[in-house]
């Protein structure tokens, strides 16, 4: 039997009368990359909302290490251990870029009210541990030379590097990725790629991503996980799922074809 | 009464005028200048938009104004009178004004955002019109009167002005660090990411709507404390004293003016907008009778076209957030 961190079952959202996610249902393994590919308004970044808190689902269930958290709040989820990227970058624009990721950090003394005015140097040693933290992660993602920078500031593939950096601050044990390559230049692209597997690999971070680069995904994944129409149609290794024929037909088009 | 001498132009044509003016409306802008400060951590720092300013106003000023006071005279309708210290009665206001931010907050900070200012704006026509309307609670329209003085029983006279202005500026000042303090750490930083954007925030694990609070109520008690410093300096207060205008409307000029997010822009906002405020009267004198009769209208009128340059030209302020805010990097 596969270990599974994540549980999805009969997952369902609509919004007025459009099912951007009809029953779907299928499993993450732990420790391993699962890619999630579809066309288009397959309801991939629905899934996402769903998982990660941020839209409550009509119906279904979702189990993080067995334990349900459907209904809870995106706060709490992240407290779990799911930290996510979105496809449209969420920056804080009057923040700095620095202060973003300091942000993502849990179990902040200085964020209670009442430590401030009693823990002021153990906040400090906290916060400066937190910003060499921050530098660390943004010199992965390739924005160290802009820490202190403004988020508001950042060009649109930053502000996408930005997303990934706020995501891995934590070190979570599942990260949900909507499109983290999307808009990266090339170069940059390859070396998250290579990132990415070394988190897997050293840290055993599960990781789910979202992604239309085929090449990248299937490349990454250990897994993939086809949606269209919001329903899962099929689930495998890469190979397995980019050559059915629903696949290709529904989303490929013909120049996959062998 | 001193504020009714910063309103009165015909006083300043002594030396002895000018300077009772002068003392008169930095006390006032020190008042001012705390409620701004209160209003930029709820709106400034953290998004929230409170349209009752004046209702904290309000309940401080009479909360202090119960504790603190006799017990009511022959013509007089009143709960409480309980003669106790001053200090008290400012920490009982902070404390009510807290609470009532709590119960407004309570049911309006989960919805969105909009719901809260509605909320807010009705709560303050409430506020007034239960003072006015009910026997034996505030004294009704004729107010409270007869509100004893800052340290009044130890200085008398004349010389009085400048005791009350140094416990006001030095109230702002200590008002000012710690806000200043609060805001510059990672609780102040969560609060700003919320302003930003609450639903990342959500998601790097913040639990917004306590933090909404949490800015709400303690802004509420500044606002508190500005209003029961108002009332020990005024002596007497009535309903119809605070109205929007001047309790809600003129401090939210004062923050936007300054700067959002920025506490020195607050204090600064105060600063212009008092003396804006409470100056524009003066030049009542030589304006020609038609205008001169009509100063209070012009004045009101002059005001929101300021705001409307402001938020054109200068839109993030005289003293704009500063991008490094942390104390502690
Ligand atoms: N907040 C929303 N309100 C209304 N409809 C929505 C909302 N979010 C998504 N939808 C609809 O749900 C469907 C699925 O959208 P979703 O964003 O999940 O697609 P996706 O698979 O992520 O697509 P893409 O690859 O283009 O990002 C779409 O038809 C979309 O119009
Ligand atoms: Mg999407």
């Amino acid at each position: 039997m596969t270990d599974s961190i994540l549980n999805i079952e009969l997952l369902e959202k609509s919004f007025g009368g459009n099912k951007a996610v009809d029953e779907a249902s299928f499993a993450i393994e732990r420790g391993k990359i699962t890619g999630l590919i579809g066309p288009n308004g397959a309801g991939k970044t629905t899934c996402f909302n769903c998982i990660a808190g941020n839209i409550v689902p009509d119906n279904g269930s979702i189990t993080f290490n067995g334990d349900d958290i459907t209904e809870l709040p995106p706060h709490k989820i992240f407290k779990l251990g799911i930290s996510r990227t979105f496809q449209i970058p969420q920056e804080l624009t009057m923040l700095t870029v620095q202060e973003n990721l300091m942000l993502a950090s849990k179990n902040q003394l200085g964020e209670r009210f009442y430590n401030n005015w009693f823990l002021g140097k153990r906040i400090g040693e906290q916060e400066s541990n937190l910003q060499s933290r921050a530098i660390e992660v943004l010199s992965t993602v390739g924005l160290a030379d802009k820490a202190l920078d403004l988020a508001g500031t950042l060009s649109g593939g930053q502000r996408k590097l930005l997303e990934l950096g706020r995501a891995l601050m934590e070190e979570p044990e599942l990260v949900l990725l909507d499109e983290p390559n999307a808009g990266v230049n090339p170069k940059l692209a390859n070396q998250l790629v290579a990132k990415i597997k070394e988190l897997n690999k050293t840290l055993k971070i599960t990781f789910l991503i979202i992604g239309h680069d085929i090449d990248v995904v299937s490349n990454l994944s250990d897994r993939l996980v086809f949606m269209s129409a919001g329903k899962v149609l099929l689930e495998g290794s890469p190979d397995e799922v980019l050559n059915s024929s629903i696949v290709q037909d529904a989303y490929l088009g013909s120049q996959y074809r062998e | 009464m001193d504020f009714l001498i910063i309103e009165n132009s015909y006083l300043l044509l002594t030396a002895t005028g000018v300077m009772n003016w002068f003392v008169g409306f930095l006390t006032t802008f020190a008042i001012f200048a705390i409620m701004a400060l209160a209003l930029n951590i709820q709106w400034g720092f953290t998004g929230i938009f409170n349209f009752g300013v004046v209702s904290f106003f309000m309940v401080g000023a009479y909360t202090s104004a119960l504790f603190t006071i006799g017990p009511p005279g022959e013509y007089e309708n009143y709960i409480m009178g309980f003669e106790l210290p001053i200090l008290f009665g400012w920490f009982a206001a902070m404390i009510t004004s807290g609470i009532v931010a709590l119960l407004i907050g309570l049911p309006t900070l989960r919805l969105q955002r909009d719901f809260l200012a509605i909320a807010t704006i009705g709560i303050a026509a409430i506020l007034r019109a239960v003072a006015l309307s009910t026997e034996g609670f505030v004294n009704r329209a004729r107010g409270m009167n007869g509100i004893p003085r800052i340290l009044g029983d130890v200085v008398s006279g004349p010389d009085y002005k400048w005791v009350l202005l140094a416990i006001t500026l030095t109230t702002l000042v200590i008002v000012y660090l710690l806000v200043e303090k609060i805001t510059a750490s990672p609780w102040g930083r969560v609060l700003r990411s919320i302003r930003e954007n609450e639903e990342t925030t959500k998601s790097v694990g913040k639990d917004t709507v306590n933090y909404r609070m949490q800015a709400f109520v303690l802004g509420a008690m500044i606002m508190g404390l500005g209003g029961a410093i108002w009332a020990h300096r005024m002596t007497s207060i009535d309903p119809e004293a605070f109205n929007d205008l001047f309790g809600t409307f003129l401090i939210w000029t004062m923050v936007m003016v300054g700067g959002n997010g920025s506490n020195k822009g607050a204090v600064m906002g105060a600063f212009l907008c008092c003396t804006f405020w409470f100056g524009f009267p003066l030049i009542q004198e030589s304006l020609p009778d038609i205008l001169g009769n009509k100063v209070f209208q012009l004045r009101e009128i002059s005001i929101g076209v300021l705001i409307i340059l402001f938020l054109l030209y200068k839109p993030n302020g005289v003293i704009p957030e500063k991008p490094k805010i942390s104390r502690h990097l």
